[in-house]
């Protein structure tokens, strides 16, 4: 059930069944962002037009993001056919940051449809990509923020990165399963950087945590040469400065 | 006033009185758009919003147009070209919602066509479909492939009706008001979880609890010009919103 609760003078409301899992937020020093049922996009290029689009695609094909036509879900990503083609979508802006004291929540439902995909989701300084063109890495340079990532069969890792460095990893899970979409949420509590997979707390940190001003994002690509779909149900963010 | 209810462990808002008119909810299993003011829109006629499907029908010069309006208490204005059957199909893109047994849902427009009697009107929950109502030969809906729960105004008839689709057949029609272009009015759909109830302006006009839709539908609207004269179409707001 859902209930409310005062945080810095917002009204935040979250699951009854878990405080960590913020669904709205009212209040005069709050930052939102919801994916939209509905997502606008741009009449040529079909690219939502919130974000910052950057396809990948090496043959022939088109890795494409559309709003999902079925009940529930927000948008679906489809990758184009070789190994590396996907989608990197960053929120415009970069409206979000990790400062003492002033929490912020992002999270995300989402399923592939194949287990050895590449992802790399949740919030981060805004870049183009935040996987490696040519291997199942991440790009370092650069990269900073606070996310889940994945290479190809390996286990989803939670991940921090400060200044072009790691500097948090644990594993959340074991590889990717495509039977079910899973949900993968960051609380910033206001001292600590929590990681929740399906609700159960993967790791916390409080140390060397990115204090650049950070945007959601999600980078999914294709772990071989075969088409991958990614369908995202919900994604937000909130802050409360 | 608004009042709230918890249903599914979602907070619903509602208008205190009238149970059936949803204004808002939170819940991680809400799924929910609300128009708003300022939707983004494509720079050119006829200035698309980036979040519907907009397809145009417009034989002649001129242009149709769909903007966000300039009269407060509104946002959005819908002005077809000037033939008859010019006109504007419009539905939000996606198809998030579905008639699915125990999870709620609510739909509302309120509008105001410019003419009571020369125009072609529907609003409701509808299969993705470029041509909910016939483009020309004849007025009405284009039963192939449509599928949905809406009001339908058809052109020279001044009686708006509630219509209730299933693969191309129609399975409810049932008179709800005569549309009259003086005053905006509240259109609604609400689906209970069990049985779907049309009300407008609050009062219920019939209900249907077999033969439902079966397909993902998605707030949709048509507007046609019935004469050789621009029609307008006024939008004060419309959400859907539902529980899953």
């Amino acid at each position: 059930m859902v209930n409310s609760k005062w945080i810095r003078e917002a009204l935040v409301f979250y699951d009854g069944d878990n405080q960590a899992r913020w669904l709205d937020a009212l209040g005069n020093n709050v930052v939102k962002y919801e994916l939209e049922t509905g997502t606008p996009v741009d009449d040529t290029t079909g690219d939502p037009t919130r974000f910052v689009t950057t396809v990948v695609e090496a043959g022939a094909g088109d890795s494409l993001t559309i709003n999902a036509e079925a009940a529930g879900e927000k948008i679906l990503i489809t990758d184009a056919a070789n190994e590396f083609d996907g989608v990197c979508l960053t929120l415009r802006g970069e409206a979000f940051k990790v400062t003492a004291g002033t929490p912020f929540y992002f999270g995300i439902k989402i399923k592939p449809s194949r287990t050895d995909a590449d992802f790399l989701i949740g919030v981060g300084e805004t870049l183009t990509a935040y996987l490696a063109a040519a291997a199942h890495t991440v790009i370092a340079a650069a990269l900073e923020g606070a996310f889940f990532g994945v290479n190809t069969t390996a286990a989803v890792k939670a991940l921090v990165y400060k200044d072009n460095a790691l500097s948090s990893t644990a594993d959340a899970a074991t590889a990717l399963t495509v039977t079910a979409a899973h949900i993968y949420e960051i609380l910033w509590d206001g001292e600590y950087l929590n990681f929740y997979y399906d609700g159960t707390l993967v790791t916390q940190t409080k140390t060397t945590l990115p204090d650049g001003d950070l945007t959601p994002f999600l980078h999914v690509r294709n772990g071989s040469a075969n088409v991958t779909t990614f369908t995202v149900s919900w994604m937000r963010c909130i802050q409360i400065n | 006033m608004v009042n709230s209810k918890v249903i599914r462990e979602a907070l619903v808002y509602y208008e205190e009185g009238n149970e059936s008119r949803w204004i808002d909810a939170v819940g991680n299993n809400v799924v929910k758009r609300i128009l708003a003011p300022g939707m983004a829109s494509n720079d050119a006629a006829p200035y698309k919003p980036t979040s519907l499907i907009t397809t145009v029908t417009e034989t002649g010069a001129g242009s149709c147009t769909i903007v966000p309006s300039a009269t407060a208490g509104e946002v959005l204005v819908l002005t077809t070209d000037d033939a008859e059957y010019e006109g504007l199909n419009v539905q939000l893109r996606g198809e998030a919602f579905k008639i699915s047994t125990g999870k709620p849902f609510y739909f509302g427009i309120k509008c105001k066509i410019s003419d009571a009697t020369q125009s072609d009107l529907l609003v409701g929950m509808c299969q993705l479909k470029t041509d909910l109502l016939k483009t020309a030969a004849a007025h009405g809906v284009t039963a192939a492939a449509v599928e949905g729960l809406f009001f339908l105004k058809a052109d020279a008839a001044t009686t708006i009706k509630a219509k209730g689709y299933l693969v191309g057949v129609e399975v409810l029609t049932a008179n709800a008001a005569t549309v009259e272009d003086t005053a905006m009015h509240i259109y609604e759909i609400y689906y209970d979880g069990a049985t779907v109830y049309w009300y407008l302006d609050g009062l219920l006009v019939t209900s249907l609890a077999a033969s439902l839709p079966t397909e993902d539908l998605t707030p949709s609207i048509n507007v046609r010009a019935g004469e050789n004269a621009a029609k307008v179409l006024r939008i004060a707001w419309m959400k859907a919103i539902q529980i899953n």
